[in-house]
């Protein structure tokens, strides 16, 4: 009696997983057709002062990257994927976060600059003398 | 009842939140990623990602990615005190016109990144800039904090407009300061040569300490909130040493650089010491202007890491005092003993 009622929950068990897989398949399809469609990513970095040479282009979470040429075009190196996020990287620039969606073939990036004032105080450990009155 | 168990909570929130320094990783060892900056010294700039990847990429916390990027700025990249000078002289002529003002810190910031860019050589903003930017980089929230910076020449003229930059980051989510410039090294201003000599107490500093030399714009960057020094306590303060934060985690009194006194009167010093620090000299350095003699004070005490120093002013006179700790110049104060009228009615 008791295998009998295991296997009727054998059974109903299976039954759910395969609702449970057919739901996750709906919700999963289309999105996985999204992600398995590769993208060949290129584009232009512009500045202020025009196109700009030497920006690092890296895709998060990973080595892979290129740098702008001198005319601020790149390819970037590896197939991507809508979803996946490019980062546009130079020093006195504001970085820039590019999420990739399947028309993402060709980016136009502006780079910003880093809104900064530039101030200094050097510190030199000299031992502090004070300024004495003539008279003490 | 319960009213009292919810505000000392509260208090208990204050308090843990004004201790945020260096201290609190001590479970953590930063071994990994200082030999991770070392391994590193030399990169270049060119590639800021792949230079944070390969800092970064093999430590597990975001204290000890802060901790290598920020050893690697500090131990890599130089103090220009021609950049320094030059900025000065121009931000002081256009303090009174804002358009001017502008207009070369536009022109100024260009100049400060090519200089970074190729020659690892830069100014406050610069340090900070980059230990912001590659720590935005592996995603942890660090900011550049400008303000006034008190040095050790105790030139006031020096603050009349904000003189620096410094970062705060967040780490475990709560805030901590780090002054990446004064860590670096120091400034010879006789050859202008820059020597690289790290400083780890300005990581992750003591807040309260931090606060004796550096005064944000914006008050929230105390990172502390009772008893927030006001500007005059600020211009008013001791001058205290980068030594100082190897060694000390706040220093109470005296609160001023300069104090009169009458005859005999006794100097009192508090200073509370960083956690495993003990003391074995402690020492005063008393200028008259003519001649300096270095004294052990009249007494001294240290008890629950509060260092406590005592020393009668037996003579009139006009006294510069320095406080060293096992050699290393701590913090100074300006003495004048004198004759003290008496009032009349």
């Amino acid at each position: 009696m008791k295998k009998i009622a295991f296997l009727q929950n054998g059974a109903s068990n299976k039954v759910l997983l395969l609702m449970g897989f057919l739901f996750l398949a709906t919700f999963l399809c289309n999105p996985l057709q999204a992600q398995s469609k590769s993208i060949t990513v290129k584009g232009i970095v512009n500045s202020e002062i025009g196109p700009l040479e030497g920006v690092s282009i890296y895709l998060k979470n990973s080595k892979t990257g290129t740098v702008s040429k001198a005319d601020g075009s790149f390819t970037f190196p590896s197939q991507l994927k809508a979803g996946d996020v490019l980062i546009f990287s130079y020093l006195g620039y504001d970085k820039q976060s590019i999420i990739i969606t399947e028309t993402s073939t060709y980016l136009d990036i502006f780079m910003k600059e880093a809104p900064i004032d530039v101030l200094s105080a050097v510190n030199n450990n000299k031992r502090y003398k004070s300024k004495r009155p003539k008279k003490s | 009842m319960k009213f009292r168990y919810f505000f000392s909570g509260i208090l208990l929130v204050f308090a843990l939140q004004a201790q945020t320094q260096a201290w609190d990783f001590d479970h953590i060892s930063f071994k990994k990623a200082d030999s991770l900056a070392m391994v590193n010294k030399g990169a270049s700039l060119d590639d800021l990602p792949e230079l944070v990847y390969n800092l970064t990429h093999s430590l597990e916390t975001d204290a000890e990615r802060f901790r290598a990027i920020y050893l690697w700025v500090c131990t890599n990249v130089k103090n220009d005190y021609g950049l320094y000078a030059k900025n000065k002289r121009k931000r002081k002529r256009y303090q009174d016109d804002s358009l001017k003002l502008e207009a070369w810190n536009e022109k100024f910031k260009k100049r400060i990144f090519k200089t970074l860019l190729k020659r690892k050589r830069t100014i406050c903003t610069g340090y900070a800039y980059m230990v912001k930017t590659l720590s935005q980089l592996v995603n942890i929230d660090c900011k550049i904090i400008n303000g006034f910076a008190k040095t050790s020449s105790g030139n006031l003229d020096d603050l009349r407009y904000p003189n620096h930059s410094w970062n705060a980051v967040k780490l475990d989510g709560k805030w901590y300061l780090s002054d990446p410039t004064w860590a670096s090294g120091v400034q010879n201003l006789d050859n202008s040569r820059f020597k690289f000599d790290y400083n780890d107490g300005l990581f992750l500093a003591p807040p309260r300490l931090f606060a004796i030399n550096h005064f944000p714009l914006e008050a929230e960057w105390f990172l502390f909130k009772d008893m927030q020094p006001t500007f005059t306590d600020f211009l008013e303060a001791p001058i205290v040493y980068n030594e100082a934060y190897k060694l000390l985690a706040n220093h109470k009194t005296p609160q001023k650089l300069y104090n009169e006194v009458p005859r005999n009167y006794t100097l009192n010093l508090e200073c509370l010491l960083k956690p495993n620090i003990n003391p074995k000299k402690i020492t005063l350095d008393i200028d008259d202007g003519i001649s300096s003699k270095t004294i052990v004070p009249d007494n001294f005490i240290i008890k629950d890491q509060k260092l406590y120093v005592k020393h009668n002013l037996t003579k009139y006179g006009f006294y510069d005092i320095h406080l060293s700790i096992d050699d290393q110049l701590v913090v100074s104060y300006v003495y004048k003993v004198k004759r003290f009228k008496a009032k009349s009615n």
